[in-house]
């Protein structure tokens, strides 16, 4: 969703609701607007109102669609984002209250992916390197290269971008994501459809794309030549990827197996180059011929994985969580209730935090669920924030203390929020909110 | 017979209109009921951004050649992309007479809760609207033996 575009729409509809020629100034806080949307308006006939839609005024975190951040091994929290043909990128020493200015990454406009789930992303390595990504749109529809520049001054400059994926094809190349372990290894994953066009022009059935992967050893100056991970994963979707205990990529995306069922599976690496075969953890059976534009998250700590992932499936329907077990993987515990959607999983020790968002009572609410130990039980659910008008996906990021939410929401610009380091601070907190806000938390959930 | 005559009157009226897209709001779920008067009606839910939709579009451009009395409603949900995108890709797959919508809320959640609660965005996605209003809700691509199934069957 293009807040930005959607916050111009909004204004254009409330101005057409007051009989207004074109927008006023844009009011943060406003209590009206999205339920004056509901009467109507004119559709298309955005008139530019409010800083976010001046297209003179310069770039602005609380204006971007998908700020995505990232905290360094020194507690810098670094926060990456896009703004006609630029990445961006700020940081920030007091944990998201206030940032650098705003630079500019490529000194060439692009066009880039920047939605929910193809978002540019920022990874520090081990000195603080400051690493990007991002899926530069080609002029085909879906197609794109997945695109990489890195800072080894602290951000004084970035290098020119770089093609990871090693074919030059207009092609998909999308969805990237990636981690920079403690020897200060570059992993990048992303979905591909290389395979998919070999196979059409063989006249041969293929289904979704296929899961490519790129290491770098040298700092990102380049990436070794793609390896396929994966035939079939699906075409539109996010890729979790986290560290296991040996500093090598696990990888939790969704895959179309056998009929068109579009489950999810893990892939775990012995070495730089050498991976598993992909392994099925969830049995949804979900058989569709279709987008569900909603990827999974993974969370990684000691030798424990912790999976979240979204489905609608014959056998399960809804947010679920499961972690890895010596067993296996532990049978998918539901979360969220109806309407939930976009979950996030942040584990640091045996304090994991699972997140959502949900659309209820007219505005969007982003909960939580915090395990202590480890995942193997949870609190209760509770409300973080909400919004009225348009929103990001919720994210979670960590410093290595506290976890954190990270929420882009249009009218509310961007918010990092630390979340309760224990059940029993959820307990004590929601005590306290409960009496203030029974009605919207029972109706919520 | 009803509906042929519904389908040409909405025919002549989009027409006449040079191919409108109207905004899509949580009011329009009950504005596309009635304007299909008790007919049953096929609702597409789309995106630019969706492959397997470009396959449907095509599928319901050539049945739409072929059955012009076929009530289908279209809803774009690219309200984040240019509406020229948005007619053009209609225009590609010869729908764009077709009684067509597009998204209009910064909340697309909201709609999807007024359209269908148990709907979480993925596409395409097609309610079968019986002529007493009952929906049979269907994810993924729609075959054209399903639609015509649907057809004699109503």
């Amino acid at each position: 969703m293009e807040i930005l575009n959607l916050r111009l729409m909004r204004v254009a509809v409330m101005a057409a609701a007051a009989g207004l020629a074109s927008g006023g100034v844009y009011a943060h806080g406003d209590k009206h607007g999205a339920h004056n949307d509901k009467n109507g308006g004119h559709h298309g006939a955005a008139a530019p109102a409010g800083p976010c839609a001046d297209p003179t005024a310069l770039p602005s975190l609380n204006c971007a669609k998908s700020p995505t951040p990232a905290f360094g091994r020194d507690g810098r929290l670094w926060i990456t984002w896009y703004s006609r043909g630029h990445i961006y990128i700020q940081h920030s020493d007091d944990n998201g209250a206030t940032f650098s200015a705003p630079q500019a990454v490529n000194s060439i406009p692009e066009p880039v992916d920047d939605q929910g789930e193809d978002r540019p992303q920022v990874a520090l390595g081990p000195r603080n390197e400051i690493y990007l990504l991002w899926t530069r749109k080609l002029d085909k529809p879906y197609t794109g290269h997945i695109r990489f520049s890195r800072s080894l001054d602290g951000g004084r400059s970035f290098s020119a971008p770089i093609n990871v994926n090693d074919d030059k094809d207009v092609i998909a190349h999308r969805f990237p994501t990636f981690r920079v372990n403690d020897r200060g290894e570059i992993f990048v994953v992303w979905v591909d459809k290389r395979d998919l066009e070999a196979a059409k022009a063989a006249n041969k059935e293929y289904a979704g794309a296929a899961l490519y992967y790129g290491v770098s050893t040298d700092n990102g100056a380049t990436f070794q030549t793609s390896r396929k991970l994966s035939d079939n994963s699906c075409e539109c979707c996010r890729i979790a990827m986290e560290l296991d205990e040996q500093g090598l990529p696990v990888i939790l995306y969704r895959q179309v197996f056998d009929g068109g069922v579009r489950d999810h599976a893990v892939i775990t690496f012995s070495d730089l180059t050498t991976n598993s075969a992909p392994q099925r953890v969830s049995d949804d059976q979900w058989k569709l011929d279709g987008c569900p534009h909603h990827g999974p998250a993974l969370a990684a700590s000691g030798d424990r994985q912790h999976l979240a992932w979204f489905t609608a499936g014959e056998n399960r329907q809804g947010l679920f969580y499961a972690h890895s077990s010596k067993d296996g993987f532990s049978k998918p515990m539901a979360f969220g209730g109806p309407g939930a959607e976009r979950p996030m999983i942040e584990a640091l020790g045996d304090r994991v935090v699972l997140t959502w968002k949900a659309f209820a009572d007219d505005r969007t609410r982003t909960f939580m669920q915090v395990s202590d130990n480890g995942g193997d039980s949870w609190s209760a659910a509770k409300e973080v924030i909400n919004t009225e008008g348009a929103s990001d996906h919720p994210l979670l990021v960590n410093d290595g203390d506290k976890i954190y939410l990270s929420w882009q929401t249009a009218e509310e610009g961007y918010r990092l929020t630390p979340l309760p380091e224990s059940t029993a601070e959820v307990a004590a907190n929601a005590s306290t909110k409960d009496t203030e806000n029974h009605h919207e938390h029972k109706e919520s959930l | 017979m009803g509906r042929m005559l519904l389908t040409l009157a909405a025919l002549l009226v989009a027409s006449a209109a040079s191919a409108e897209v109207k905004p899509f709001t949580a009011d329009s779920v009950n504005a596309v009921q009635q304007q299909w008067d008790g007919e049953p009606y096929l609702m597409v839910l789309w995106s630019i951004d969706c492959p397997p939709c470009h396959k449907e579009l095509e599928t319901l451009g050539a049945l739409l050649k072929d059955n012009p009395d076929l009530a289908v409603t279209l809803v774009s949900t690219d309200q984040d992309m240019p509406e020229a995108q948005v007619m053009e890709t209609l225009a590609r797959y010869k729908i764009e007479a077709a009684d067509n919508w597009r998204f209009a809320d910064p909340v697309p959640a909201r709609l999807r809760q007024a359209i269908d609660p148990s709907w979480y965005g993925e596409l395409p996605r097609s309610y079968f609207v019986s002529a007493n209003g009952e929906r049979k809700g269907h994810s993924g691509l729609l075959s054209e033996d399903a639609i015509r199934g649907w057809l004699q069957n109503d």
